[in-house]
């Protein structure tokens, strides 16, 4: 029987875990269900959108996710 | 009309929606002000607060072109990142550069804002880079491919007014790009006489959104702003030191002697 192995990774710095499956679409959904308000790095590398559900996340990763907000 | 980029815009009154006590005092306040370019910050998401901003949907659904800005940038390196994050977002390649390293006034680095816009250009962003108001580091600006140059007239949120005014005259007599005023634009008349003195545009975002009344005073700065710009178009008048009679000299006076 196959089983997964959880990971842990930095989400906006704090630590989280993950199944081992874990895309970066599934991280990104426990900050906000509407992904066209956001941006997202991993190891601070810009990762588009359209890539989100397949990218596969490893071990330590740093995610980092970001949104627009009121400014000036 | 204003062009930047080849994009023309009725409006030459940007708004920032920072500091509105609540959305839709800054929604009913951008109405009011008929502002056709909206700044906005980059942010991290909060990793508790389920809640999002509700900022960015309101403005997607008004009639504005989304001016994201890097704020917070201390470098070259994360104003860069931030602007990618930001393209990455919303898909749009404009641009406020915002490097300010100095949290008790917000001046702007010069040096770090020059080199990140030479690279932001390459990247195809049209950059409008808030900054001193130097003509000298304008022009370089221009000269790197900038879109527009955003001189301060005193610092961020002061409300001060037009401190840097003979600076800015000689920046608008240089320019070649739109020159948009940021910062320190406390009232109105603020905003007129920057408009009068040449200004293409200018920003202002504490002044209307700590008003008492935000929206009512967002009306008053775009009434403010388009009676300026009618004013440099009429041409004004050239100060003297002395009298000049406006009505013909008598001597009925001297008359009844």
């Amino acid at each position: 029987m196959y089983v997964e192995t959880p990971m842990e990774i930095n989400c906006n710095g704090n630590p989280m875990m993950l199944p081992g499956q874990a895309t970066l679409v599934d991280v990104v959904r426990e900050y906000n269900s509407n992904l066209d308000t956001l941006a997202v790095a991993v190891n601070h590398t810009i990762i588009p959108r359209s890539d989100w559900a397949n990218y596969q996340l490893t071990e330590q990763d740093n995610v980092d996710i970001f949104t627009l907000v009121a400014g000036g | 009309m204003l062009t930047i980029a080849n994009t023309t815009f009725r409006s030459r009154l940007l708004t920032g929606t920072g500091k509105f006590s609540r959305p839709d005092i800054m929604q009913a306040a951008i109405e009011a002000s008929e502002s056709q370019l909206v700044t906005l910050a980059l942010k991290r998401v909060n990793n508790t607060a389920k809640q999002a901003d509700p900022t960015l949907t309101i403005l997607r659904s008004l009639p504005v072109t989304l001016l994201p800005n890097t704020s917070g940038a201390a470098n070259v390196d994360e104003a860069i990142y931030a602007a990618r994050l930001a393209r990455e977002l919303l898909g749009t390649s404009w641009l406020k550069l915002e490097i300010h390293p100095d949290q008790r006034y917000l001046l702007p680095d010069p040096i770090e804002t020059l080199k990140a816009a030479e690279v932001l250009v390459k990247e195809g962003f049209h950059v409008l880079p808030y900054c001193s108001a130097d003509p000298v580091l304008c022009r370089r600006l221009q000269d790197a491919g900038c879109a527009a140059v955003m001189p301060l007239g005193a610092p961020i949120g002061s409300n001060q007014g037009l401190r840097t005014i003979d600076f800015l005259r000689i920046i608008i007599e240089q320019a070649t790009v739109p020159v948009i005023v940021d910062a320190g634009i406390g009232k109105p008349s603020d905003a007129c006489a920057a408009m009068e003195l040449g200004a293409d545009a200018v920003l202002v975002n504490t002044a209307i959104a700590t008003a008492r009344d935000p929206a009512n005073m967002a009306y008053a700065f775009a009434r403010a702003v388009a009676c300026g710009r009618q004013a440099f178009l009429a041409g004004t008048a050239s100060q003297r030191s002395t009298a000049d009679a406006s009505s013909p000299i008598t001597d009925f006076l001297g008359a009844l002697s």
